[in-house]
C-alpha cells in the first residue's frame, strides 16, 4: 500500500516544494497549515509520515507532537521536523518526542527523500 | 566574549539559502539598493529573535520581480512565471525566516542561544519603534538574478557574566 504523507508548515509555499519533492513516487500527500489542521487531519487520515514545522501560528509543531504522543492511536506515527529553527534545546525537546530525524529549511529535495525513504517505502512512479 | 561580528555571518547565511533553496547567487552590492521609488510595492518579512543574551529583529526587502524568480526556482517554475500576491508575500516570511535560521544558528554557535518567532511579512514597512538602542545594527544588500535585496539586523547582545568579573 502506498503511504500517506502529511506536510505541516504555515508557509503554503514550503508544503507545494515538499509536495513537489514526494510527487513523483507513489503516494499520496495532504497538506495542513498549522498543528491544529494537522492533528485533525492526522487522526483522519493516518498518515505514515508527517514533515512537521515547528514556527506556525494557531498551534506549533511542538504542541502537535506532544497530543500526537499522548493519542494511543496516533503516537507512534513517524515524524521529520523541517524548520528553519535550529536551537538546541529545541532539537532535544523534539528529540524527546520521538521525532525520527530532523531537517534545517534551506533544504534540498533529496535530503528530504533520503531521511524520508528510511520512514517509508519510496516507489517511483512508473514512466509513461 | 565579544560581541559576534555580523557581516561574515550574514553572508554565509544569505549565500547558503540562495544556492541551497532556490539554486541561486547573490552578489553583495556596496550601497543599499535605493527603495524609495516604489518602496510601497517592496515587499517585506521580519522575524524576531529572541533569547537570554540576544534578542532583536531581522528584516528583509526585496522588489515583486525577485519574489517572482524565487517562488519560480523554489517550485520548479520557468523562470518567467509571475507568482500570486499571497506567494510573494509567502517567500519573503520564509526567505527571512531561512535566513533568520541560518543566522540564529551561527549566534547560537557562538554562544547566544536563541529562538525565532513566527515571520511577519507585510508591503509596507512600519516605522521601527527605537526605543531600545541597539548596539549591534548590520545593513546590507546584494542582487540575485539582478534584482536586489536587502537584509536589516537590529540585534541587542547582553554579555555573558564572565565579561564582567567584577560585577
Amino acid at each position: 500500500m502506498n503511504p500517506t504523507i502529511l506536510s505541516v508548515d504555515d508557509s503554503s509555499l514550503v508544503r507545494r516544494a515538499v509536495s513537489r519533492a514526494f510527487a513523483r513516487f507513489e503516494c499520496t500527500i495532504i497538506e495542513a497549515e498549522n498543528g491544529e489542521v494537522g492533528l485533525h487531519q492526522t487522526r483522519q487520515h493516518k498518515p505514515d509520515l508527517i514533515v512537521l514545522d515547528y514556527n506556525m501560528p494557531v498551534m506549533d509543531g511542538v504542541e502537535m507532537l506532544k497530543q500526537l504522543r499522548a493519542d494511543e492511536s496516533l503516537k507512534g506515527t513517524k515524524v521529520i521536523m523541517l524548520t528553519a529553527n535550529s536551537n538546541p534545546e529545541t532539537v532535544t525537546a523534539v528529540a524527546r518526542l520521538g521525532v525520527r530525524d530532523y531537517i534545517t529549511k534551506p533544504f534540498q529535495e533529496d535530503q528530504l527523500l533520503a531521511k524520508a525513504a528510511r520512514l517509508v517505502a519510496l516507489v517511483p512512479k512508473a514512466t509513461e | 566574549m565579544p560581541t559576534p561580528a555580523l557581516a561574515p555571518i550574514v553572508a554565509a547565511a544569505v549565500h547558503k539559502v540562495l544556492s541551497t533553496q532556490f539554486g541561486l547567487a547573490a552578489e553583495p552590492l556596496e550601497k543599499l539598493p535605493a527603495v524609495a521609488a516604489g518602496y510601497a510595492a517592496m515587499l517585506h518579512g521580519t522575524v524576531a529573535m529572541f533569547g537570554a543574551r540576544v534578542y532583536g529583529d531581522i528584516c528583509l526587502s526585496l522588489p515583486d520581480a525577485l519574489a517572482d524568480k524565487l517562488v519560480a526556482h523554489m517550485l520548479g517554475l520557468p523562470d518567467s512565471s509571475t507568482a500570486s500576491d499571497p506567494d510573494k508575500l509567502d517567500l519573503a516570511g520564509e526567505f527571512c525566516n531561512m535566513l533568520a535560521g541560518q543566522i540564529g544558528a551561527a549566534l547560537t554557535g557562538s554562544g547566544y542561544l536563541n529562538d525565532l518567532g513566527t515571520p511577519q511579512v507585510s508591503r509596507v514597512r512600519e516605522d521601527a519603534e527605537d526605543a531600545e538602542p541597539f548596539e549591534s545594527r548590520f545593513e546590507g544588500g546584494w542582487t540575485c538574478a539582478g534584482l536586489p535585496f536587502s537584509l536589516s539586523l537590529s540585534l541587542r547582545f547582553e554579555p555573558h557574566e564572565s565579561d564582567n568579573p567584577q560585577c
